[in-house]
């Protein structure tokens, strides 16, 4: 109580408190589990979302549903077949009285899909038919032969190309026409069935189609009515025109391969290398109203509808397999 | 000598106690700052993310739509090559990671089977989906997967960034207090050293003044130790004196009333008998016997004169009977002539006191009876003696009116006051007077009888 002895040494601070620092040590802790637990609840809950069905059922699809009976046939799938097709479908109504409707173009593919589905009774397709296509019971039919015309705008001087120039334009190191025009390049998609066709026979031709494709390096079109628009409107365009004949009223025509024009002369003699088959696909042999339709199309008046229409006939019978070309 | 003290005192420790606080803060800052940034970006990157995909569905959803109105039946087997297509083209696509379209019985139309649902499924992925309806009919859901592989890169670069970042903050948050706390308590430690040589020097100055101050005491105790033996002496030298003026004074008394008092006393006598001579011898004699009358009342003053004057020198009574009877006779007196109680109360030694004493004991009771004769008309009166511890108490009280002592002597009223106080005073003692008007007064002399 007493003022401090001058002889007794005053105490230093003894900073009492020191205690606290655990309970400190003790609120950080908490503070940062707190934040961890704040910032994995953020995380996960804005990572938690709904997700596409496939994913939560699986992959599985459902059987194929059963060809539902219907008047009237339901023919659809690649773009290529559809001019000879709808040819035969309007001769088939005219000398049977049935009807054939044949949809627009779904791709070779859709149309396959359509088939198993069971929405339409006929599948067209330009392409074989694939290993696993087959393993599901579908037949093909072979009906007709049309030349893959690589076609250009009616603009471009050049009326024909080798092999090689068709290649070195596809791989971009020829880039303009004899005038000095620019080349624009128009692909197919990916499996198109123009595309396959000239695979088939010229090599080196699907790997500069594939590396363009890699490099998006062409504008790519995805269907037939597509293609014959952008080569009509667009300047100096080539691509490759999978339905036979070019329509005379639009301002495209065919460029000659080696010096030969593409006609189905020329693909009957061989002389035109480029050239896809045509075939109806069904679930199983075709059966009723299916086979009177195919057995039109394979007729004598099938054949000649089928020519009239600027392809080649291929006649054969009930059932036929895709032969590999 | 200042650095070795100061080397074994202790120090403050502030640094230490500021780094266990500063500690945990800093490891805050760190998860803090490591931590907040980077959620932020993952959470605003996965719904941007979200955004783009929701975008991108709706995009196709459009689109679906125009080709479901337009082929109710077949389009969705055409809308593969039709999102090829859109893939394609759209490049912002780059961070779509799957595109997918489910029909209305929940399958999706994807057919190239190439789609690697369990790699899709474990990849780092936010999946957004928009509906496609017709005739308020449910026909598809496009759903689409943005990629969020790059908001997880990038939010793993920013913890490893606001890592850094957060430890550099909290390295300066912890390092520059502790500096300036570190210079703070160097400074302190500077200002303690000071302090403590200061508190050295101050001591040995104190030191010295307190020598100083104890040889100072030692002398003053000295002093008054021969200031007591001085007053000691002086004591006793006055009463011895007063002992001795007392002597004298009964002496003198003793002298007059044994020589003066007797020859005077032998004179009247001898002028009553001239008188009664006178007074038988007719008529001349008329003339000696009134001179005679005459001369013996000049006698009677003059006796008279000498009782008064040996009262007044030296109280016979006492060496006649002591101051005890002397005491109860003036207290006996003066019951009589008041009419009043008066307790006496008297116990001495039985060596008596000495003579000056004695005296002064006796005259203050002489005194005070006297005082309370001609003022305080009291009903009681006690007189009390006593000696105990070395002194003599004498006590008179009284019930009487009362006075104010301090005025009475301050007006000149009671020299009789004054003089029992140097009585007392003269013989080392003390008189004390308590008294208050109408509440009688009390008389005290304290006598050391050493």
């Amino acid at each position: 109580m007493g003022a401090p002895s001058l002889r007794q040494e005053p105490a230093v601070p003894a900073l009492a408190g020191w205690g606290r620092s655990n309970v400190l040590w003790l609120a950080v802790s908490a503070i940062m589990v707190a934040l961890l637990a704040a910032a994995t609840w953020v995380v996960v809950s804005d990572a938690d979302q709904p997700l596409p069905p496939f994913l939560v059922d699986g992959v599985a699809r459902p059987a194929p549903l059963p060809a539902s009976p219907r008047t009237g046939l339901r023919l659809a799938g690649s773009g290529s077949n559809l001019p000879v097709t709808r040819a035969l479908g309007a001769a088939y109504s005219r000398a049977e009285g049935q009807h054939a409707v044949v949809h627009a173009s779904i791709g070779s593919g859709g149309g396959v899909q359509a088939l198993l589905d069971g929405v339409i009774d006929i599948a067209l397709v330009s392409r074989p038919l694939r290993d696993g296509e087959r393993e599901q019971g579908l037949v093909a039919t072979p009906y007709a032969r049309a030349p893959v015309v690589v076609a250009v705008h009616a603009s471009v001087p050049d009326v024909g190309l080798t092999r090689a120039q068709l290649i070195a334009i596809y791989e971009g190191s020829q880039r303009s026409w004899a005038d000095g025009s620019r080349i624009v390049v128009l692909q197919r998609e990916r499996g198109d069935s123009s595309h396959m066709a000239i695979d088939r026979v010229l090599p080196g031709f699907e790997a500069v189609n594939e590396a363009a494709y890699r490099d998006s390096q062409w504008r790519v079109l995805y269907r037939d009515e597509a293609m014959r628009e952008a080569l009509a409107d667009t300047q100096g365009a080539i691509g490759l025109f999978g339905q036979g004949t070019i329509p005379p009223s639009l301002p495209i025509k065919a460029l000659t391969i080696d010096g030969v024009l593409p006609s189905p002369q020329s693909v009957s003699d061989g002389s035109y290398p480029f050239y896809k088959d045509f075939a109806f696909v069904t679930r199983g042999p075709p059966q009723g109203v299916t086979a009177m339709f195919i057995t039109f199309a394979l007729s004598t008046e099938g054949g000649r509808v089928i020519e009239e229409a600027g392809a080649i006939a291929l006649r054969g019978s009930l059932p036929l397999e895709q032969e590999e070309p | 000598m200042a650095t070795a003290s100061s080397a074994r005192a202790p120090r403050l420790r502030l640094r230490g106690y500021l780094g266990a606080r500063l500690g945990p803060l800093a490891l805050l800052l760190v998860a803090v700052v490591m931590i907040s940034a980077p959620v932020a970006f993952y959470v605003l990157g996965t719904r941007a993310a979200r955004v783009q995909a929701r975008a991108t569905a709706e995009q196709f959803a459009a689109v679906v739509r125009h080709e479901a109105e337009q082929r109710p039946l077949l389009w969705k087997y055409d809308s593969p090559k039709m999102l090829a297509h859109l893939r394609t083209y759209d490049d912002p696509l780059e961070h779509i990671e799957h595109i997918a379209v489910i029909d209305d019985q929940g399958r999706s139309i994807d057919r190239s089977g190439e789609t690697d649902y369990v790699a899709l499924a474990a990849l780092p992925v936010v999946w957004e989906h928009a509906t496609v309806i017709v005739n308020n009919e449910e026909v598809a859901a496009i759903w689409v997967a943005a990629s969020t592989a790059e908001v997880r890169a990038g939010a793993l670069r920013m913890l490893l960034a606001f890592g850094l970042l957060g430890a550099g903050l909290a390295g300066l948050m912890y390092w520059l207090p502790l500096r300036a706390m570190g210079r703070v308590e160097d400074e302190i430690e500077a200002l303690l050293g000071q302090l403590r040589e200061s508190r050295a020097a101050l001591g040995a100055l104190a030191e010295n003044l307190e020598q100083q101050v104890e040889a100072r005491s030692s002398d003053l105790s000295r002093a008054l130790a021969e200031l007591k033996d001085k007053e000691q002496n002086l004591r006793e030298l006055s009463t011895r004196a007063v002992s001795m003026q007392e002597a004298e004074r009964r002496a003198i008394a003793r002298e007059l009333h044994d020589s003066a008092g007797q020859s005077l006393t032998a004179i009247r006598i001898h002028m009553q008998l001239i008188e009664g001579l006178a007074s038988k011898a007719g008529a001349g004699a008329g003339r000696l016997a009134e001179l005679a009358t005459r001369t013996t009342g000049m006698v009677d003053e003059t006796l008279e004169e000498i009782r008064r004057a040996v009262n007044t020198l030296g109280p016979a009574v006492l060496d006649d009977v002591g101051l005890a009877e002397a005491i109860e006779r003036a207290c006996l007196d003066l019951s009589e002539r008041l009419e009043i109680e008066v307790d006496c109360d008297v116990q001495l030694p039985e060596s008596g006191l000495p003579p000056a004493i004695e005296t002064s004991c006796y005259r203050v009771v002489q005194e005070t009876l006297t005082n309370i004769t001609r003022h305080a008309h009291p009903s009681r009166v006690q007189v009390w003696l006593r000696t105990e511890g070395g002194l003599a108490t004498v006590r008179v009280r009284d019930d009487g009116r009362g006075f104010d002592p301090e005025a009475a002597i301050r007006a000149g009223r009671s020299r009789g006051l004054v003089g029992m106080r140097e009585r007392a005073e003269l013989l080392g003692g003390e008189l004390r007077i308590e008294s208050t008007p109408g509440e009688g007064a009390t008389v005290t002399a304290v006598i050391p009888l050493g």
